[in-house]
């Protein structure tokens, strides 16, 4: 008989070997939680004082009814028909060209500014953000437009590309967010609470950034030179083609917030809503409805079959009772409940640099929300610093994934230089980090004033 | 790690039978699922205080339809999340098999998952398995869950078959996946 402590270690050995060897992180997941939850039961059925056969058999029982249910579970999950329908949301947006009037009205309004190109880009991101729940789909969409045209006004490589790989991952904290989405269904916390804390931290990272730009640019100027004045009138014009888009966003996420909508409700809203601008538009063709769909779907088939290898492979971590005993080793560490937060966004940062961010969130959570529970932190809280920490690594060298989408858009400015210029925006960051956890309220004020 | 290719002529036949199942049902249900939504809540609950009985239901086999036609098709597209940062570091030799390896153990996993589904499936009206309102089945809905992971199987067994005779994995590719 092994113990079950030693059992969730080597499970998450196992874990991190098949990873490594690039098995696909939600099959490993499962693959992990079905064994591992065979051998638990079994192991859990021995020390009753079971027969062994009897025990074992018992074992491959429940890891068999785990494994069915738990996935028709999670594909049966109403909540999570957010999933699609943001997913479908964030594409019509970004096919449609809504990107490129955000953009255009954050220049007309920023763009004669030192670095005011830079922080339009960050504008509009946080503006598309709003539409979309994936910090890809923000960098890929808004780096499109953005990078041309602070090629065209000779910005540094390193602020424009910086800029665009920084903005990208507001998509993933300015809800709605893909992975506010997941920690919340991982974590049974409301995905509309979620949503409300991430707005004050959002629009806080949006000027942080845009304060990040200003300081680059007050140190080298020429990294980012002045564009043309706009007229008040192209201003106002400007406004005008981005009302749509603002309109969307105010009737759903304020539907959500008010009450009006739940967020399954306001999803779906808000799906509806962008196709009708696209329409108007006229800015969607077939080829590009076909895009649309074929993009939703591979979306929500990454997020369900990880949410399944989550679902299988959690109540394994909790059979074994292996984050319990990390809560007890945490705990008894003469550190404090900050050293310990501490410590756990050290760890996030160091896999930040190797793991996407998606799997890293439901990898983690089996055993860091335990040791949340066990020092009393607010979860939404506590949310919203994981989704800060894991935007920091779609950013981080080596494998910093919003960077690589700047790379394929812009192919002749080295990693090297992107890396660079991405410094300033990720101490931003690190410094949204300081302020949430010295001041909690930054992301608990709205849920708690709108729900309480 | 290995020769680029032609997708191979078996491989085609799935890609088409994807993208075809993918836009036609996929997109209907994703429009159908918008749109009862949006008529349930803004129309029948918001402005005549009265909700489409059951609407609830029908969404939720949508989505597990959703589901179940995506999952395949984001075996084709590279969708499911693979970490690629120790393969620059793995001898050719080793990258190959390990890599082989590992799609074995998915093919296990997967076959697992379409054996218990199915079950699931032939267990489900037994255990009285089906929506709260409308008391749809979710029999046929295991069996659609279960013929999907089926395909990623056969995605993946065709795969291993291309990494076999040395030849690399094609991806199907979206058009903004195209950058």
């Amino acid at each position: 008989m092994i113990s079950m402590t030693l059992l969730g270690i080597v499970g998450l050995l196992v874990l991190f070997v098949l990873l490594a060897l690039r098995m696909p992180v939600a099959l490993s997941m499962l693959g992990v939680g079905f064994v591992g939850t065979i051998i638990a039961n079994a192991n859990k059925f021995i020390a009753i004082g079971m027969s062994s056969e009897q025990a074992w058999g018992r074992g491959w029982k429940i890891a068999f009814s785990n494994i069915a249910g738990e996935t028709f579970e999670a594909a049966s999950n109403y909540n999570l028909l957010v999933i699609p329908m943001f997913v479908l949301m964030g594409n019509l947006a970004g096919v449609s060209g809504l990107s490129s009037d955000l953009f255009n009205t954050a220049y007309r309004w920023l763009g004669h500014l030192r670095g005011g190109l830079a922080s339009a880009t960050i504008a509009a991101c946080a503006g598309f953000a709003a539409l979309s729940g994936s910090s890809l789909a923000s960098a890929v969409t808004m780096g499109r437009v953005a990078l041309p045209q602070m090629k065209k006004h000779k910005y540094e490589d390193g602020l424009a590309t910086g800029s665009v790989a920084a903005g990208g991952t507001l998509g993933f904290l300015i809800p709605p967010s893909g992975g506010m989405i997941i920690y919340a269904i991982l974590t049974e916390q409301s995905i509309g609470r979620l949503f409300m804390a991430g707005i004050i931290p959002g629009i806080l990272l949006t000027l942080l950034f845009i304060g990040a730009i200003y300081l680059v640019v007050a140190r080298r100027p020429e990294s980012g030179p002045p564009g043309e004045k706009s007229t008040l009138k192209e201003r106002m014009v400007s406004l005008r083609l981005a009302l749509p888009i603002v309109a969307v966003v105010i009737i759903t996420i304020g539907g959500m917030y008010t009450g009006f909508f739940t967020p399954v409700e306001a999803s779906a809203v808000g799906a509806f809503l962008t196709f009708v601008v696209a329409l108007a538009r006229r800015s969607l063709s077939w080829a590009k409805m076909r895009t649309v769909v074929l993009d939703t779907m591979s979306a929500t088939a990454t997020v369900f079959l990880i949410i399944i290898g989550a679902f299988v492979f959690i109540p394994f971590m909790s059979l074994t009772e292996l984050p319990a005993q990390i809560v007890t080793i945490l705990t008894s560490l003469p550190v404090g409940s900050l050293g310990i937060l501490l410590i756990i966004i050290l760890i996030y940062m160091f896999l930040g640099m190797f793991l996407e961010g998606i799997a890293m969130l439901v990898l983690t959570i089996p055993v860091v929300i335990p040791i949340a529970m066990g020092m009393g932190w607010d979860l939404v809280w506590f949310g919203i610093i994981v989704v800060v920490v894991l935007e920091m690594g779609m950013i981080s060298p080596p494998v910093g994934i919003n960077v690589f989408v700047v790379k394929s858009i812009a192919p002749d400015v080295p990693m090297g230089t992107i890396f660079r210029g991405i410094w300033p925006f990720w101490f931003a960051m690190a410094f949204l980090l300081v302020l949430l956890v010295a001041f909690p309220q930054i992301a608990l004020f709205l849920p708690q004033a709108l729900v309480g | 790690m290995a020769e680029p290719a032609a997708t191979p002529r078996i491989l085609s036949w799935v890609d088409r039978f994807l993208i075809w199942t993918s836009l036609s049902l996929g997109g209907v249900t994703l429009a159908g699922m918008t749109v009862l939504s949006v008529w349930n809540v803004l129309i029948m609950r918001k402005a005549f205080n009265n909700p489409i009985q059951g609407a609830e239901d029908v969404l939720i086999v949508m989505l597990v339809s959703i589901v179940a036609l995506a999952i395949p098709l984001g075996a084709r597209t590279g969708s499911h999340i693979e970490i690629e940062v120790l393969e620059s570091r793995m001898s050719r030799a080793f990258a190959k098999w390990s890599y082989l390896l590992t799609k074995v153990l998915s093919v296990a996993v997967l076959l697992i998952m379409t054996w218990r589904l199915w079950h699931a499936g032939q267990g489900a009206v037994r255990f009285g398995e089906t929506t709260q309102q409308l008391m749809i089945s979710y029999e046929p809905f295991y069996y659609l869950m279960a013929v999907s992971v089926f395909l990623y199987a056969v995605v993946l067994i065709i795969e291993i078959g291309q990494l076999v005779q040395g030849k690399a994995v094609m991806r199907l590719r979206t058009e903004s996946q195209t950058l």
